[in-house]
């Protein structure tokens, strides 16, 4: 068999000869490259140097014959983003009460009082009396070994016993009997699942306190980029499994790193909380996904039953119980109400709050305690990286910040990590359209104003650029460059965003300005400046102390109802509460997202503030 | 006034019980302010509820119904004064005026051709849609003898047009059941026609000769218990007709003002067959819900029912071209097959772009509903097996073709090879207008 070696990784894979170079790669332990068109051939985001033949190849489309050593890009190389301790984000009101918790899996020590002649109740009545006037949910369920232990465990040290039970929406389950006050601290999982990242956190159910947090990308990326794209995919059954495994392996790995991390052994994870959209739920639990594409619209379950890991193919102990955030529809899931909890969007009773979580779709949820309507857009992956010449995740070597001066050609960078550039994420491309516009570099339908040759505008493959980094300046040793193409793509994706807000409130029938506080959440945001999205149109112009980030939001939420029976609760009611607005089969949308492809929108009036410096600078320039 | 669904919402129980067919009370409300749901789905929405949603879901121009229900003509109800601003809802219904002094073998054959009328254009078929009976005579019987002929011969709703109370008596028995509109009620004669139309439930029209004499006229038949009422407010010339109709309109929709709120009749009285389309044409587009013509003429008909078909086509709902092969130029053996959507937009930009190139091909439209290109593939309804099997069924010969799907379904490629061996499938631009390029250099290939 012939052999792959990848470089820099050094890494090799002997694989039969047909093979595809993406597939050996995965062999060889590479699981970052990417594809976002799903292997079809079309992106050009596999591109791979063939060392020695002097060629550059689409891995997706390129077979093994024989030994070939394969150089891969820089920025597949780069790490996972690193995510913070996004609690810290969120108010801390918010989070429950350490003190009375009440997590999905606990144990909990009770003295069951002595029966007598004269209360001659049975002891199972005296523990779920005892139970229940601790407050625990009803109705009241147990495992037949419990019975079966119960006797010897209520009469072997004076009533004392500790139970292990399990508090989900449909009552409390017994899972375990021992006696005495035993002092054991179960471990918990929160599970985000994004189309393209997956995030987990390893929990201590007995204090909330949070052990380890670990992220990675979603291995079901090579199969598409979003959610379309695996639903396509997915189109028959040996498809649908390979997407169930490859989410499966990617959150098994979550969890081998996170134990490690903390020397413990999976199996003592005796429950998980998992959010994500309706279609990454789907694809985990072997569900068909393609009735959430096709009118009109329907998955096959929303609000997922508690299930055991063995079936869900979780590598934690395989009786743990696993519950997932209740969705909405197809296209507002269980991320999206999880994210909720981290907001007092759903129990405020005073004002109107916006709620958006902005990925490679954009969800939208607009109301208060009264009411709440939700609708999705399609933002495309471009703040993620993807479809952009020079783009990439907010990860080392990315440019997440610019400044140009006034002369429109001085221009500094900070890139995430330090060192040279790689390419250029989410946060530094609004950040670059916003001084483009700013400083007049660009029109206000994002065309260069200067021709090839001026300043630090360049000719590239027919379109105008703009030269953001020297192949010198570089770790890829390749120009960086922003085409009028890449402006365009991004003014489409922020219009997108911005045209289904407006149009979610023309629909309840409200103005910005009634719009207490704007909630954004998503990953490419922990850099975002929220003046920069503003001014280029992608978030109303609103007073800025409107505006509160919350980072990771789906994931936070997952913690939180992990922990708290509470929450849990509000969860279904969240789900059960909100409005589905379909947004493509609304005729406004179109027009909506048209005034919008303009920076910062058609409509000046609409963007006070913005209209306001952009006049004073023409004045200036005048 | 119109509310909004978070006004409505306000009143309703909140309980979000979903008895009402929709999950939430939110939903409810929106359905309610967007006029796709009616109160009484709500078993408990309370008094106040009623009461105020009620008024505000009044529309704000009464529907009026017209003739027999199987040839039944509904004008009025419309929201809006531009129709981009959302869409006009009734066509306006176009009338030929017969006068019964006119020998009767005359006004047959005119009124077989009313019958008889029908322009077929884009799968419609455009007819006219009433027939008006001048009592020119003002004797009772020749009336009569020309309301039967017209009504038994068409089959339509009648304009019965008399100042002889007797004459719109006799011609209202003749039509039982039917909704002739009776024209008109004048301030003179308010009291007798309203008992008439009361007495026959037919829809009258109201006719003075300034707009305060028109609302005090209104006001009155409205407390009379007319409700079914068309507003005739005859003027010098076109202009001010239209002037007219503009300030009805806006009185009605901009502040509803219920005395104005009734849908129009305008009598087009030109001679001349140009001044006569003209004078047709401005009124069918500003707000005339009846246009009556005094003639049939086809040469008049043919621009109007165009007209009215174009302008009463909604632009919400998308435009959507024939699915099938579309050959465009010489086509050889040899030339392409480009496959897109059957959004009538994509089609155009599409079909304009080959023809450009000069170079000859197939352009297969998909069946998409009327969706574009990436919307048509998210929804699964341009997806790879759907254009294979639309290839499979376009007859298009196996083999001697290459098949150029547009650039941003390039994912569907694999599918449509596995769904049709032998065929060789492209990959084309993302863009139509970069289809010129791309097709010369595949034809130098």
């Amino acid at each position: 068999m012939p052999s792959v070696r990848f470089q820099p990784a050094n890494v090799v894979a002997e694989v039969p000869v047909g093979t595809l170079i993406n597939e050996a790669a995965l062999r060889a332990g590479i699981l970052d490259l990417e594809l976002p068109c799903g292997g079809e051939g079309s992106c050009g985001l596999c591109a791979v140097e063939v060392v020695g033949r002097n060629a550059s190849v689409l891995a997706c489309r390129t077979k093994v014959t024989s030994d070939i050593v394969v150089r891969l890009p820089d920025r597949s190389q780069t790490g996972a983003r690193v995510l913070g301790d996004s609690h810290s984000l969120i108010d801390p009101a918010l989070l429950p009460d350490r003190d009375h918790l009440a997590p999905l899996y606990r144990y909990q020590q009770l003295t069951v009082p002595p029966a007598s002649i004269e209360e001659h109740y049975s002891d199972w009545t005296r523990l779920t009396r005892e139970l229940s006037r601790q407050g625990g949910a009803a109705p009241i369920m147990c495992e037949l070994e419990v019975l079966r232990q119960l006797a010897e465990a209520v009469r072997a040290s004076d009533g004392k016993i500790t139970l292990a039970t399990e508090e989900s929406v449909s009552g409390l389950r017994v899972r375990d009997v021992q006696p005495g006050h035993r002092l054991d601290r179960p471990l918990g999982l929160a599970v985000d699942i994004g189309t393209t990242t997956v995030a987990a956190q390893l929990i201590d159910l007995a204090d909330g306190s949070l052990l380890a947090t670990q992220t990675s990308y979603n291995l079901q990326i090579r199969r598409g980029a979003d959610v379309i794209s695996r639903i396509d995919y997915a189109r028959n059954p040996e498809r649908q499994e390979e997407l169930r495994s490859l989410v499966l392996e990617t959150i098994n790995g979550l969890i081998g790193q996170l134990t490690r991390a903390v020397s413990i052994a999976p199996r003592d994870i005796r429950a998980a909380f998992i959010a994500g959209n309706t279609t990454m739920i789907h694809l985990l639990l072997g569900l068909p996904p393609r009735h959430i594409r096709e009118a009109p619209y329907v998955p096959t379950v929303n609000f997922v039953p508690e299930l055991r890991a063995q079936a869900v193919g979780l590598d934690i102990d395989p009786e743990a119980i696993v519950a997932c955030a209740p969705g909405v529809g197809s296209y507002v899931g269980g991320d999206i109400t999880s994210g909720l909890l981290c907001t007092d969007l759903p129990t405020n009773n005073r004002d109107v709050f916006l709620f958006m979580d902005i990925g490679t779709n954009g969800e939208i949820v607009i109301g208060n305690a009264d009411w709440m309507v939700a609708c999705a857009c399609s933002a495309g992956p471009a703040f993620e990286g993807a479809g952009i010449k020079c783009g990439m995740r907010a990860a080392e070597g990315a440019i997440e910040r610019v400044s140009i001066g006034d002369d429109g050609v001085a221009f500094e960078y900070s890139v995430i990590g330090a060192g040279k550039p790689a390419g250029i994420c989410g946060s530094g491309l609004i950040s670059l359209l916003g001084e483009f516009f700013r400083q007049g570099v660009v029109d206000r339908s994002g065309r260069f104003f200067q021709p090839p040759g001026s300043g630090r505008i360049v000719q590239h493959e027919s379109r105008r650029a703009f030269l953001l980094a020297t192949a010198e300046q570089t770790r890829t040793g390749k120009d960086l460059v922003i085409t009028e193409a890449d402006l365009e793509n991004l003014i489409r994706t922020k219009a997108a965003i911005y045209a289904a807000c407006s149009l979610v409130l023309q629909n309840v029938g409200l103005t910005w300005d009634a719009v207490a506080r704007v909630y954004i959440a998503g990953g490419f945001g922990r850099y975002m400046r929220i003046a920069d999205a503003v001014f280029i149109g992608m978030l109303p112009d609103l007073p800025l102390e409107r505006f509160r980030y919350i980072g990771n939001s789906s994931l936070t939420g997952a913690y939180i109802a992990l922990l708290s029976r509470e929450h849990r609760r509000r969860l279904a009611e969240i789900a059960s509460r909100i409005t589905y607005v379909d947004m493509s089969s609304n005729p406004h949308y179109m027009d909506s997202y048209v005034k919008a492809l303009f920076l910062p929108h058609t409509d000046l009036e609409q963007f006070p503030t913005v209209a306001k410096s952009f006049e004073s600078r023409r004045r200036k320039a005048s | 006034m119109a509310m909004t669904g978070l006004q409505i919402f306000k009143l309703l129980p909140k309980t979000n019980c979903g008895e009402c067919g929709v999950p939430t009370c939110m939903a409810f409300a929106m359905k309610l302010a967007a006029k796709n749901a009616e109160l009484a789905a709500c078993p408990y929405a309370s008094e106040e509820a009623i009461k105020t949603v009620g008024a505000a879901s009044k529309p704000p121009i009464r529907l009026v119904k017209i003739g027999p229900p199987e040839r039944e003509v509904l004008i009025g109800n419309e929201t809006v004064m531009f129709r981009h601003d959302k869409t006009f809802v009734h066509p306006t219904a176009i009338a030929v005026a017969f006068a019964d002094n006119e020998p009767l073998t005359d006004c047959g054959h005119g009124i077989a051709g009313v019958r008889d009328y029908c322009l077929e254009r884009v799968g419609e078929e455009l007819r006219i849609n009433l027939v008006l009976v001048d009592n020119f005579s003002e004797e009772v019987k020749p009336f009569v003898d020309l309301v039967k002929t017209a009504a038994g011969s068409t089959g339509m709703g009648i304009i019965l047009r008399s100042s002889n109370l007797e004459a719109l008596e006799a011609g209202l028995k003749e039509l039982p059941g039917q909704r002739p509109l009776i024209h008109a009620a004048t301030p003179a004669n308010a009291d007798a026609v309203a008992a008439l139309a009361l007495k026959y439930n037919a829809p009258l029209v109201a006719r003075a000769a300034t707009i305060d004499e028109l609302v005090a006229l209104t006001t009155k038949l409205a407390g009379l218990g007319l409700k079914d009422i068309v507003l005739d407010l005859p003027a010098d010339n076109p202009a001010a007709t239209l002037q007219y109709n503009t300030i009805i309109r806006k009185a009605a929709l901009k502040n509803s003002f219920e005395p104005l709120g009734y849908p129009i009749i305008n009598f087009v009285t030109a001679l001349d067959d140009a001044s006569v389309v003209a004078d047709a044409s401005t009124f069918l587009c500003k707000y005339g819900s009846i246009v009556v013509l005094d003639r049939v003429k086809l040469e008049v008909l043919l621009p109007l029912m165009m007209l009215r078909q174009n302008i009463y086509t909604d632009p919400q709902k998308p435009i959507q071209v024939d699915p099938k092969v579309y050959p465009i130029g010489e086509i050889g053996k040899d030339s392409p097959v480009l496959v897109t959507t059957n959004f009538s937009l994509t089609y155009f930009l599409v079909s304009g772009e080959i023809e450009n190139s000069g170079i000859p091909a197939n352009l297969l439209v998909v069946d998409t509903e009327g969706m574009s290109v990436l919307t048509g593939w998210a929804a699964g309804k341009f997806s790879g097996e759907k254009v294979a099997n639309a290839v499979k069924a376009s007859g298009l010969e196996e083999g001697k073709h290459r098949i150029i799907i547009p650039g941003y379904v390039s994912q569907i490629s694999g599918e449509i090879e596995e769904g049709l061996p032998g065929w060789e499938v492209l990959v084309g631009p993302g863009e139509a207008s970069d289809l010129g390029s791309f097709m010369k250099i595949q034809a130098a290939r």
